[in-house]
């Protein structure tokens, strides 16, 4: 009885208190719900800001690295990217993984443009040529990525960066740089010197000597300064002799696969029209060239290639 | 075909300390392995290479053309 009587009583206290609240509550209505709202969004800031930080910051960044790796891959050095690099964007200590990764890069907050100068010096390290490159002699192989760092800022819009390049290239080491600019331009790099390099490497098993350095600079140097420009065979535009012919410089077909029968067809047809085959003594390569073309990427794949050089026979020479 | 993975971080304090960590390398004095400039503001570090001993590298072109010198020579014949 007393139990009932003492719990009427605090609910008769508790309706004291319920007035005054209500009160409250109707007098400060906008205030409260402005207070709420603010709690609200406080802690979504808090809480989700970590968040946010991350998603803006892989926005900003990802698509920098897919769209210059991609530029890389099919405008700058296309069949010689060996990988693509694996981005992990780390905005937690946390998130940093446990293996030891290609390298660490850093964006500074707000500095985001300048991630580009970062990316075309290290992408094509990062991409292509790993094994290939130890053929080439140290200047050689500084001007190549130098070259492909400059091409790579040019076809990303990115001047200032890739003039910086080029710049470095020509006061540090300037006849390798044109050695490397006059292959690159004539489409002999791809055609000609790495598919050179590669079948080598191979021939080597990886393991090159000083000897063999030597010996394939030397090849580069001289490739470069034969007359000749190189014409993929199999492509959508066709090849005429008559324009060969015109031109009057020499010429390096490179077909792969089906196309072989092709480069046959049209090395007799320049035969034909005065043009003789390079000899293999002034080349220094096999001439013609049959072997197999070894793709790494995107998948492993293996096709027969055939390169032929041709030149301007002596009557040619002379009419022009 | 190797993996090629690329780390890439806001140059905060605790995680450069991290990475240092991680490659070995000494956390008291942070300073540009190609250049030795002192690097005091984090905003100037632009990347860390864990060859060897890690090659830090500074925002300066010369120092970022230097550090990928070195990476291209890595295992070159002698």
């Amino acid at each position: 009885m007393s139990l009932l009587l003492s719990s009427l009583v605090s609910w008769s206290q508790l309706g004291d208190l319920i007035e005054p609240l209500k009160e409250f509550f109707q007098q400060f209505y906008w205030e409260i719900i402005f207070l709420i709202l603010f709690a609200i969004i406080g802690s979504v800031y808090l809480f989700g800001r970590d968040r946010v930080r991350r998603y803006l910051f892989r926005r900003k960044i990802a698509p920098k690295v897919q769209e210059i790796v991609s530029v890389y891959e099919k405008e700058v050095l296309p069949d010689y990217v060996e990988t693509k690099p694996k981005i992990i964007v780390a905005e937690k200590t946390q998130e940093i993984p446990t293996d030891l990764p290609f390298g660490y890069v850093f964006v500074p907050e707000g500095q985001e443009e300048l991630v580009w100068n970062t990316l075309i010096a290290y992408i094509p390290i990062c991409c292509s040529l790993r094994k290939i490159k130890l053929l080439f002699d140290e200047t050689l192989r500084k001007s190549l990525f130098d070259l492909l760092s400059y091409e790579l800022g040019l076809k990303m819009g990115k001047e200032n960066f890739a003039v910086a390049y080029r710049d470095h290239g020509l006061k540090e080491y300037e006849q390798d740089y044109k050695v490397m600019e006059s292959l690159y331009k004539d489409k002999k790099l791809t055609v000609v010197i790495l598919l050179e390099a590669s079948i080598r490497l191979r021939k080597t098993k990886g393991h090159v000597t000083a000897s063999d350095v030597e010996e394939f600079s030397t090849l580069v140097r001289k490739i470069a300064q034969v007359d000749a420009i190189v014409i993929r065979v199999g492509g959508k535009n066709p090849i005429r002799v008559e324009e060969i012919v015109a031109n009057g410089r020499g010429v390096v077909f490179l077909a792969r696969g089906k196309n072989i029968k092709r480069v046959k067809q049209l090395s007799s047809e320049l035969e034909a029209n005065g043009f003789v085959k390079v000899p293999e003594e002034e080349l220094g390569l096999p001439n013609p060239e049959e072997g197999i073309w070894y793709f790494t990427y995107p998948k492993v794949n293996q096709v027969p290639f055939m390169r032929v050089w041709l030149k301007p026979g002596q009557g040619i020479s002379k009419e022009r | 075909m190797e993996d090629a993975i690329v780390v890439v971080s806001r140059p905060d304090k605790e995680k450069v300390e991290a990475i240092l960590k991680k490659t070995g390398m000494p956390t008291e004095e942070l300073k540009c392995s190609l250049c030795g400039e002192p690097i005091t503001d984090l905003s100037r570090i632009r990347a860390i290479f864990p060859y060897h001993s890690a090659l830090i590298c500074c925002d300066k072109f010369e120092c970022l053309v230097a550090c990928r010198d070195k990476l291209i020579l890595e295992s070159a014949p002698k």
